[in-house]
């Protein structure tokens, strides 16, 4: 699987990050070599197997629906919130 | 050092002896194991894992993004930690997000091997490694996904162990991927891992993957002459170097001679392994980092837009290889590869589960190195798959849930520990620690290596 | 020509008092931020845990719509980044939803009823608020995870009608189970639709575009309307393919038009996958048996009602599609009053006052079993119809609820005495012989004229229904 700058760009935008730009050919080389390692699994008989894998057997646990309070958790997190005001977290314009 | 099983025995006044004594010693080293000093609780002091949850800590993961985080809950292993007679006691150097193999990759810079100061500790629990060995902790907490406890423990020449998947609780400790992680003791001897171990676990309902079982101690009932059968895995031997081989081959011996029955086993090819672990534990890690955005905590960047805002805020809060791993996650998750990648690499981790559990048929336990060599020099891997492929025998450990425990056998020529693990099936850490407490006494490695007054 | 193609998303906030995954509580908060804990803020090391209760309110939904319960439900996680999103991932349930093949009936204005479909409903976390204020955008996390039922109909629906029938019918059922306090405003019962048209006859559905969000019934009959016509409109100029896309368009309340949302990145890649922090949802035999508890839902009463008590069809679909008006009714026929008085007091003559005060029944200043007592009144002959209503304007402004007092207060007593009416009628036919002789003579129209006469002797105090039963009497 060859990982070009289209693919690249295009997984930074689902990430949300971006790969400095003197950085991108490496990137580009490193995940090309990782995954042309990785299609390896191709190499096993993987027919009729689950595609899901639970690690522990079981529902999952489920809670009554009883409140919690927990008000320091966010009285603390906003007061170390990078940007908060009036107990708000603040964001710049998100453009439409 | 004082090992955790005396320490526990100490009265408080000579507890807060013993703590002001270590955070001299710890303050004063130059091996870059602590990357803080903090205090919580009372008790036999624990270094922990810079990724776990000490409610009041500036609890960052190594990242440069949780810069201005401090943790406003505790983790349930912290909790559970405190009820036994220990305290919180300084955070521990590790990778990134717990990313990478040899805590080079922290915003902290790296962390030396006590044993030789050019090479790694290991990665990504090396600061709870390092400082353990070094004598600048009694024992510590690391976390392990793919091999973070068991590698620098092996690296640093002390024990280091991964519970079965579920038998600690997860909550508290920032997920890197959800169904490997496990924290785990690091400890100087197989005892103190034990009583670590015992004080760290149990059912936790906050935690939906946190396995339910009768709670009964292990620390207390250990084995030394328990007698097993010991699988080893002739093909994963082979693909090590010489110092791990000859290692291997002497501890084999050893057991035997202590009354061991070994069986010998070939496993399928580490390279699927690998595989399979690269692409589900990005893709888990991808997703499971996408709240840090600098919206409501760490460090967010300038931004004139909140696109700006997510973008600048990862691209400058994230090092390299934990971006990597992110990019590499959302691609084997994305719309046309998400068949032929991650739901591949699902099914493949049945056909792993499934052929330990046929070794374990006719084993107790298996014998398996933890690492191809001894510890690298600093700044010797360069190639990230040549990173990943280090792991190979510590992988598949977590991709199938089992317990493992990493406890040092040998030194190399130039004095380099190494380690070897061993691994139980699912829930069976009474039989594991047994194991592990026989070999131990069969290989006497502190007595052989001299290594108990530091 | 061309045949409309609607299907319906409904996002119904459910009214348990915790989160779904966390325990904060779901009820209104004085205080932005302060109904959160790590989990619906995301913190490093959270961890989500499954509210059985919101399990359960989904299985009763599924057996009010007759739907399939899936024992071993699982969670995925859906990735896109948004403020108000805090992992950046909403837990839901894509691979395997809760409940799936359930049907809705409607009623159609013609009187016959058509069966939509429900594909699937399922789980999901709610996301927090943003709020614009000027150059920044405000989040509040309070919201942030509340239980959501995301139920998805399939393709049925061939006009806005049908929709909206098809949206009032569940909207009507989730309060009558009490799994949401279904609250349009408030943003607890949301629309998306999802509108499409082909020629008429072709089998093949044309492009489906999305109007998402929209919060009143009117609006998404407005919505409907405008992109039918938009898309008839792209197709009947030949520009079908370059305006008709698979799109999410917003619809603008103030112009009542759909806007297009194209200037964003291209269609967003969830990358669906299975939720690793948690196991199936397998619903066990208690959780089954508390699904199992339902109300007497709308379809069921409709039927109870017409066959029990008579009523009009018609009648019973007005009164069933609001809770609190089934409630109302169903006290008053409890209380004795007769279910087709019932229905006329109640639909007309309550209801109407209360629109004109703009008030809900459940805010009606005259309870039911008041106005039961009034409707018994009348049936008795204690007071006619017309002091009736005259006994309802006043209690609709007065805070006095004795029937009884009020009537004698009022002055609105009927003389329903046969003796007295005679006495009146005797004395009204004596003072007109002449009327008398025309009307035995044929002039039936006079007979009016005579109840009229004794109504105004009796100051309209007399019982008409009596007056007109013993004229006749005395006129044979």
């Amino acid at each position: 699987m060859q990982i070009d700058s289209e693919l690249l760009t295009k997984l930074e935008t689902l990430s949300h990050l971006r790969v400095a730009d003197d950085k991108k050919e490496e990137i580009m080389r490193q995940l090309t070599d990782i995954l042309g390692y990785v299609e390896n699994l191709n190499e096993l008989d993987t027919e009729g197997l689950d595609p899901f894998f639970s690690m522990l057997e079981g529902g999952t646990p489920m809670r009554e629906d009883v409140t919690h309070k927990e008000e320091n958790v966010a009285r603390e997190i906003l007061a170390h919130a990078p940007m908060a005001e009036e107990d708000f977290f603040i964001v710049p314009a998100i453009i439409e | 050092m004082i090992t955790l099983k005396e320490a526990l025995t100490k009265s408080k006044e000579e507890l807060s002896e013993i703590v002001a004594d270590l955070e001299s010693k710890a303050k004063q080293s130059d091996l870059n194991a602590y990357v803080g000093f903090e205090k919580s609780g009372e008790g036999v002091p624990i270094l922990i894992k810079d990724n776990i949850q000490v409610k009041g800590w500036p609890v960052t993961s190594a990242s440069k993004i949780l810069q201005g985080y401090i943790a406003p809950y505790e983790a349930t292993a912290i909790v559970n930690l405190k009820k036994h007679g220990m305290m919180a006691f300084g955070r521990a150097n590790m990778d990134e997000f717990a990313m990478g193999s040899t805590t080079e990759s922290s915003f902290y810079g790296p962390t030396k091997n006590p044993h030789d100061p050019t090479r790694v500790p290991g990665g990504s629990s090396g600061g709870s490694a390092a400082a353990v060995a070094a004598g600048i902790a009694i024992a510590a907490l690391g976390s392990d996904t793919g091999g973070s406890i068991r590698q620098p423990a092996a690296y640093c020449g002390v024990v280091g162990m991964k519970p079965t998947y579920g038998r600690v609780s997860r909550y508290g400790l920032a997920a890197y991927a959800s169904s490997l992680d496990q924290i785990g003791p690091i400890a100087q001897n197989v005892e103190d891992a034990a009583i670590l171990y015992d004080a760290i676990k149990g059912h936790d309902p906050k935690d939906s993957t946190s396995a339910e079982f009768e709670y009964e101690s292990i620390a207390d009932r250990l084995d030394r002459n328990a007698k097993m059968t010991i699988a080893v895995i002739d093909n994963y031997v082979e693909e090590a170097d010489a110092d791990v081989r000859n290692a291997f081959e002497e501890t084999v011996r050893r057991l035997k001679e202590a009354g061991h029955r070994i069986v010998h086993k070939t496993m399928k090819n580490t390279k699927y392994d690998i595989a399979t672990y690269y692409i589900l534990a990005t893709a888990e890690a991808a997703t499971n980092l996408a709240r840090y955005d600098g919206i409501r905590y760490g460090r967010r960047a300038a931004a004139n837009n909140t696109q700006e805002l997510f973008f600048n805020t990862r691209s400058e809060g994230f090092g390299e290889e934990v971006k990597r791993r992110i990019l590499l996650g959302n691609f084997v998750l994305s719309s046309g590869y998400y068949d032929a990648y991650y739901v591949k690499a699902q099914k493949v981790r049945h056909l792993i589960r499934d052929a330990y559990n046929a070794v374990f048929e006719e084993a107790d336990v298996i014998l398996s190195p933890v690492a191809p060599s001894v510890a690298p020099k600093l700044g010797s891997i360069h190639d990230p798959l040549e990173m990943y492929k280090s792991d190979m025998y510590t992988l598949g450990v977590n991709l199938a849930g089992l317990p493992a425990i990493s406890l040092p056998v040998a030194k190399n020529a130039e004095g380099m520990p190494v380690g070897l693990q061993l691994i139980a099936k699912a829930f069976d850490e009474k039989r594991l620690f047994d194991a592990a407490a026989s070999m131990e006494k069969a290989i006497a490695y502190h007595d052989t290596y001299n290594e108990r007054e530091r | 020509m061309f045949e409309t193609v609607i299907g319906l998303e409904v996002h119904v906030q459910l009214n348990t008092k915790t989160k779904l995954f966390c325990s904060c509580p779901t009820s209104f908060a004085e205080h932005q931020n302060s109904n959160t804990c790590p989990t619906c803020l995301a913190l490093p090391g959270a961890l989500p845990v499954v509210n059985k209760e919101a399990a359960i309110k989904a299985m009763r939904f599924a057996n009010a719509i007759e739907a399939q319960i899936d024992e071993a439900s699982r969670f995925d996680r859906k990735s896109y980044f948004y403020p108000d999103s805090p992992s950046a991932y909403q837990i839901t349930q894509f691979y395997a939803p809760i409940l799936r093949d359930g049907k809705v009936t409607i009623d159609l204005a013609d009187g016959t009823q058509k069966t939509i479909r429900v594909t699937e409903a399922h789980l999901e976390a709610d996301a927090g608020k943003n709020m614009h204020e000027g150059a920044v955008s405000k989040v509040d996390l309070n919201r942030a995870g509340t239980p959501l039922l995301e139920i998805v109909s399939a393709p049925d629906m061939r006009s806005a009608d049908e929709a909206v029938a098809y949206l009032k019918k569940l909207h009507a059922t989730v309060r009558y189970l009490d799994i949401s306090d279904a609250n349009m405003q408030e943003g607890s019962f949301r629309c998306d639709v999802n509108i499409s048209i082909r020629p008429k006859g072709q089998e093949a559905f044309g492009t489906r575009v999305e109007v998402k969000n929209i919060n009143s019934f009117r609006f998404v009959a407005q919505a409907i309307a405008y992109e039918v016509q938009r898309q008839t409109e792209a197709y009947e100029d030949g520009v079908y393919e370059q305006e008709v896309v698979q799109e999410t368009r917003l619809f603008d309340v103030n112009k009542g038009v759909t806007r297009s949302m194209r200037g964003k990145e291209e269609a967003a890649d969830y990358r669906y996958f299975p939720e690793p922090d948690l196991r199936p949802l397998i619903v066990t035999e208690e959780m089954k048996a508390a699904a199992r508890e339902l109300p007497e839902l709308p379809d069921q009463k409709v039927a109870r009602y017409t066959s029990e008590w008579k009523i009009k069809r018609d009648d019973a679909l007005v009164i069933v599609a609001d809770k609190n008006l089934a409630n109302y009714f169903e006290t008053l026929v409890a209380e004795g009053a007769a279910p087709k008085q019932a229905v006329t007091w109640l639909t007309s003559e309550l209801t109407g006052r209360l629109n004109k005060l703009s008030k809900s029944i459940e805010e009606s200043p005259v309870e039911a079993t008041t106005l039961a007592t009034l409707i018994k009144r009348i049936e008795e002959g204690v007071i006619s119809g017309k002091g009736g209503k005259e006994l309802l304007d006043h209690m609709m402004e007065n805070n006095e609820r004795d029937v009884d007092a009020l009537i004698e207060k009022l002055g609105l007593e009927q003389v329903s005495d046969d003796g007295a009416i005679l006495a009146m009628i005797d004395e009204i036919l004596a003072d007109n012989e002449d009327k008398v002789a025309e009307y035995k003579a044929g002039k039936e129209k006079l007979f009016g004229f005579f109840v009229g006469q004794v109504m105004k002797a009796s100051k309209g105090s007399a019982n008409p229904g009596k007056v007109n039963q013993l004229l006749k009497e005395r006129l044979s």
